[in-house]
C-alpha cells in the first residue's frame, strides 16, 4: 500500500491538472445544491459560497425571503461563471428585501450579471461583476442592475465589460454608490429615473463614458431628481462605444466624462475629470438625443444642476463622431468641444414671471478652474451659442446626504 | 419452529401482505388526495389526479381536462391541462381577472412531446407536471419530473435540463434542451403584485370554447358550471372570448396578434407585473399604442435591441426590436425570457404580419 501512495498522489495531481486546464464544465451538482439553498432559504439566512470557480448554466434565483446574505470567500476567490449559460436572462435574479451580496464574483452572464427588482434594502459589497472579454458588443447589458429598488448600496466593487452600463441603477430611490472601480464598460456608472443618489469616491476609467445621470420617458417611475456625484476620479474614458444601436448609451461618444440628461437637482463637485477626449461634463435635455417622445408627464429638461469645484482637464484625442451625441458636438465644435457644455434648453415652467429662472432650477457652473464652456443653443442648432460662463456663476440649494430609510 | 411462529409465517404475514396490496390498490382508485395544509407529496401519483395507468393521464373524479383558446408557447411542448376543484367550493364568474378558484383547487399541467407531431394519439414522452395548488391565502407552484420509465413523477424544486427530440410537423427531426423551471422561477410569470403567485391561463375569455369531453362536446364554461367549479356564468353570447391566434377565418391579424401577445407576453408585460420596468405593456386590455411598443424606445434592452431603435416600427417588422427578440435563441436576448429556448416560427410569422400590415411610420427619425 505504501508503495502505491506516490502513484495515487501522482494520479490525483494529473487528473486535477487536467481538470484545471480543460474548458470549463458545468458544475451541475454544485449548481443544483446552490439553487436549492436559494429556494429553501429562510429569513436571515447566510448562504456561504465556497472558494473556487464554478460554472453554472442557469440563472440563480432568490425570491421573497427577507434579509438573506450571500457571501463568498473573496471577489477573486469565489467565482460564479455563467459562460455557456443556457437559461435565464441574468446570472443572479433577486426579488427579495434586505439582500446582501458580498465577497464573490459573478461573470460572463448571457444577459445581465445581477438583477435585483422591487427590493427594499440591496447591498453589493466587494464584488467582482462583469464580462471578462471586456470590450465586446456581445457582452450583457448591466453588471449590477437594481431596478425598482429602495435603499441601494453598491460599494467596493470591481465592475467591467458591460455593453450598456457597468453599475446601473434604474427607477430606484435612496442610492449610495461608493468606492467602486468601474472600468471597460460602455457607461461606467448610470443612474436612471432615480431619486436621491450619492455617487462618490469611485474610480470610473477606461469606459466609453464615465458617469451618466439620465431620465428617460415612457416609464412608470420617471422624472428622477436629487443626485450628487462627488469625489470621483473620472479618467480616460475613451474606449470606442461597443454598445449596440438603439440603446441610449449606444449614443455616448468615446471620451465622455459625465453626462447629466433631463434630470433635476443634481450636483457634480470635487471630481477629478481628466483625459476624456470628447467632453468632460455635458448638461443636456432629452432633445439632444434627437429621439421623439409622446410621454406628456415626462420632463425632458435639466434643471437645478450645479457643477462646481471639479478638476477638469480634457484628453488630447479628438471628438468621437460615430454616435448621436458625438455628431452633435462635432457639428458645432469639431475636435475642440469645450470642457463643460450645456445644450441651452430650459423648461418654460422653470421660469419666473420676469423670465428669470427659479432658484432651484438654475444651471450653475462655478469654480472649476480654467475651463472652456459653451451654452450650445441647440434649439437653434448653435446659431447663438455662447461661451460666456459668467452667466452660470451661481449656486443651487445644497442637497442633503442620502440617508437610507430604516 | 414453534407452531405459533409457523402459523404467523404461513398465514398472518401473507394475509397482511395481501391486505396491504389491496388497500394500496384501493387507495390508487380512490378520490383526489390534496390536503392544502400538508407538505406536498414527493410523488405525483400520491395525489390520485389520474385514474388507471398514470401516464395515460385519465382524469379522476372532479378532475376536468381543459384547453385554452390561445395558449402560451413552450418550446413546442404539448400540454395536457386539468383543473381540480374540491367538492362544495367554487369560483365566481369574473371577466376582469383570472378565475378566482377556491382554496383546495389545483391546476395540473402536463408537458409532453409526441414522438411524431404528425401522429395523433401516438407515443409520447411526458417531461413534467406542474401543479398550482391553492393553499390557504396563497398559491404554491410545484414541479414533478417524470421518470424515464414514464410510470410516475418526482417532486423537484431545483429544475433540470433534459435532452428532447421529436419529429416536427414538417417531418423533420428536431431536438432541444428541455428546461424545467426551478421553483423560484415560477414567479417570473405567475406573479401578482410582487408577493403572491397566481394562475395565468384560466381566464373566462380564454376558456370560452368547446371541448371534446369523454362524454361529448360542450362549452368549457358550461361544463365548469355544471361541475360546480364556477357559478353565475351568463348566456354564451354574453361571455367574452379571446381570438384564437391560429384562426384566420374568424379573426383578423390584429385580433390574433393581440391574443398571442396577451398569452405569451402580457403576464409579465403589464403595469402590475415584473416587466413594468420596461414600460412595454402587451396585455390584451392595454389600449395605449406607445406602451404597446409603437415607436417606443427600449429601456434596458442593451444588446437585445439588435441595433434597432424602436420596439415596433409600424410597417417594418425587420426594424422592430419585438420580432428581433422573438427570433433569438440567446438567453440574453430572447423573449419571453422564461420557458422558451426555441423560436416559435409560427408566432413570429403572426407578429411580423401584424407589424407589416400597420400603417407605416418612421417614428419621426431619419435613418
Amino acid at each position: 500500500m505504501k508503495k502505491l501512495l506516490p502513484l495515487i498522489f501522482a494520479a490525483t495531481l494529473f487528473f486535477t491538472a487536467c481538470k484545471n486546464n480543460s474548458a470549463p464544465t458545468v458544475d451541475a451538482e454544485f449548481e443544483k445544491q446552490l439553487q436549492e439553498k436559494f429556494i429553501n432559504a429562510k429569513e436571515g439566512d447566510v448562504i456561504e459560497l465556497p472558494e473556487g470557480t464554478f460554472t453554472l448554466n442557469r440563472s440563480l434565483i432568490l425570491d421573497g425571503v427577507k434579509n438573506v446574505t450571500i457571501k463568498g470567500k473573496g471577489m477573486d476567490k469565489t467565482i460564479l461563471s455563467f459562460k455557456g449559460q443556457k437559461d435565464g436572462a441574468e446570472g443572479l435574479r433577486i426579488t427579495a428585501d434586505g439582500i446582501v451580496m458580498e465577497d464573490f464574483a459573478v461573470i460572463d452572464a448571457k444577459g445581465d450579471c445581477i438583477k435585483v427588482q422591487d427590493a427594499t434594502g440591496v447591498t453589493f459589497r466587494r464584488m467582482k461583476v462583469g464580462w471578462t472579454s471586456l470590450h465586446d458588443t456581445k457582452n450583457g447589458s448591466y453588471s449590477t442592475y437594481p431596478v425598482g429598488c429602495t435603499n441601494v448600496i453598491i460599494e467596493e466593487c470591481d465592475v467591467f465589460g458591460s455593453s450598456d452600463a457597468g453599475i446601473y441603477v434604474g427607477q430606484s430611490k435612496n442610492i449610495i454608490i461608493r468606492k467602486n472601480n468601474v472600468h471597460d464598460n460602455v457607461a461606467g456608472i448610470e443612474i436612471e429615473n432615480s431619486t436621491d443618489a450619492d455617487v462618490f469616491d469611485n474610480v470610473s476609467t477606461n469606459n466609453t463614458g464615465g458617469v451618466l445621470v439620465f431620465d428617460l420617458p415612457d416609464l412608470q417611475k420617471k422624472n428622477g431628481s436629487r443626485c450628487r456625484v462627488y469625489n470621483n476620479k473620472i479618467i480616460n474614458n475613451n474606449v470606442p462605444n461597443f454598445g449596440v444601436k438603439g440603446t441610449t448609451v449606444g449614443e455616448i461618444p468615446a471620451g465622455t466624462g459625465i453626462i447629466v440628461m433631463a434630470t433635476n437637482q443634481c450636483e457634480v463637485f470635487n471630481n477629478e475629470i481628466g483625459g476624456n477626449n470628447t467632453v468632460s461634463v455635458a448638461v443636456v435635455s432629452y432633445m439632444a438625443l434627437n429621439k421623439p417622445f409622446k410621454d406628456t408627464i415626462y420632463d425632458p429638461y435639466c434643471g437645478g444642476i450645479f457643477v462646481n469645484d471639479n478638476k477638469i482637464a480634457r484628453g488630447s484625442g479628438g471628438t468621437d463622431q460615430s454616435v448621436v451625441f458625438g455628431k452633435m458636438f462635432a457639428a458645432m465644435f469639431g475636435d475642440k468641444v469645450p470642457d463643460v457644455v450645456f445644450d441651452g434648453f430650459v423648461n418654460p415652467a422653470y421660469k419666473n414671471a420676469d423670465g428669470s429662472i427659479k432658484e432651484d432650477q438654475k444651471i450653475c457652473i462655478r469654480n472649476n478652474g480654467d475651463i472652456t464652456f459653451s451654452n450650445m443653443d441647440l434649439a437653434n442648432k448653435g446659431q447663438n451659442r455662447n461661451s460666456d460662463i459668467s452667466k452660470f456663476d451661481c449656486s443651487t440649494p445644497a442637497l442633503n446626504e442620502v440617508k437610507l430609510i430604516q | 419452529m414453534k407452531p405459533l411462529l409457523r402459523f404467523s409465517l404461513l398465514f398472518v404475514l401473507p394475509a397482511l401482505f395481501i391486505f396491504y396490496m389491496v388497500s394500496c390498490n384501493l387507495k390508487k382508485s380512490s378520490l383526489v388526495a390534496l390536503d392544502v395544509a400538508a407538505k406536498p407529496f414527493e410523488k405525483l401519483s400520491d395525489y390520485n389526479f389520474f385514474a388507471g395507468v398514470m401516464n395515460e393521464l385519465k382524469p379522476n373524479e372532479r378532475v376536468l381536462p381543459y384547453d385554452l383558446i390561445t395558449p402560451l408557447f413552450t418550446d413546442y411542448a404539448h400540454k395536457a391541462r386539468f383543473v381540480y376543484v374540491p367538492e362544495g367550493k367554487h369560483a365566481e364568474y369574473d371577466t376582469t381577472q383570472v378565475l378566482q378558484l377556491p382554496v383546495g383547487s389545483c391546476l395540473i399541467k402536463n408537458f409532453y412531446y409526441p414522438e411524431d407531431f404528425r401522429v395523433k394519439g401516438g407515443k409520447r414522452r411526458i417531461m413534467e407536471t406542474r401543479l398550482l395548488v391553492h393553499r390557504d391565502n396563497a398559491w404554491e407552484a410545484l414541479d414533478y419530473i417524470w421518470n424515464d420509465e414514464q410510470t410516475d413523477a418526482q417532486l423537484e424544486n431545483a429544475g433540470d435540463i433534459k435532452d428532447i427530440s421529436w419529429i416536427h410537423y414538417d417531418g423533420k427531426a428536431r431536438k432541444a434542451d428541455y428546461i424545467i423551471p426551478n421553483k423560484n422561477q415560477c414567479k417570473g410569470c405567475h406573479w401578482h403584485n410582487g408577493t403572491n403567485i397566481v394562475p395565468i391561463g384560466p381566464k373566462v375569455r380564454n376558456l370560452n370554447r368547446n371541448y371534446d369531453y369523454a362524454d361529448g362536446t360542450e362549452n368549457q364554461l358550461v361544463r365548469w358550471q355544471k361541475m360546480g367549479f364556477v357559478t353565475n356564468v351568463p348566456a354564451a353570447a354574453d361571455v367574452p372570448k379571446i381570438a384564437d391566434w391560429v384562426d384566420s377565418v374568424h379573426y383578423n391579424t390584429n385580433e390574433r396578434a393581440r391574443a398571442y401577445l396577451e398569452m405569451n407576453c402580457g403576464h409579465c408585460h403589464n403595469p402590475q407585473a415584473p416587466a413594468y420596468t420596461s414600460g412595454l405593456y402587451l396585455n390584451y386590455t392595454n389600449s395605449n399604442y406607445e406602451a404597446l411598443g409603437f415607436c417606443k424606445t427600449p429601456v434596458a434592452a442593451g444588446k437585445a435591441t439588435g441595433n434597432h431603435f424602436y420596439d415596433i416600427v409600424p410597417g417594418n417588422p425587420d426594424e422592430s426590436i419585438m420580432t428581433f427578440r422573438m427570433k433569438s435563441e440567446d438567453p440574453g436576448i430572447r423573449m419571453p425570457e422564461l420557458g422558451k429556448n426555441l423560436v416559435h416560427t409560427e408566432g413570429v410569422a403572426l407578429i411580423e404580419k401584424w407589424i407589416a400590415e400597420m400603417k407605416p411610420d418612421e417614428c419621426g427619425r431619419q435613418k
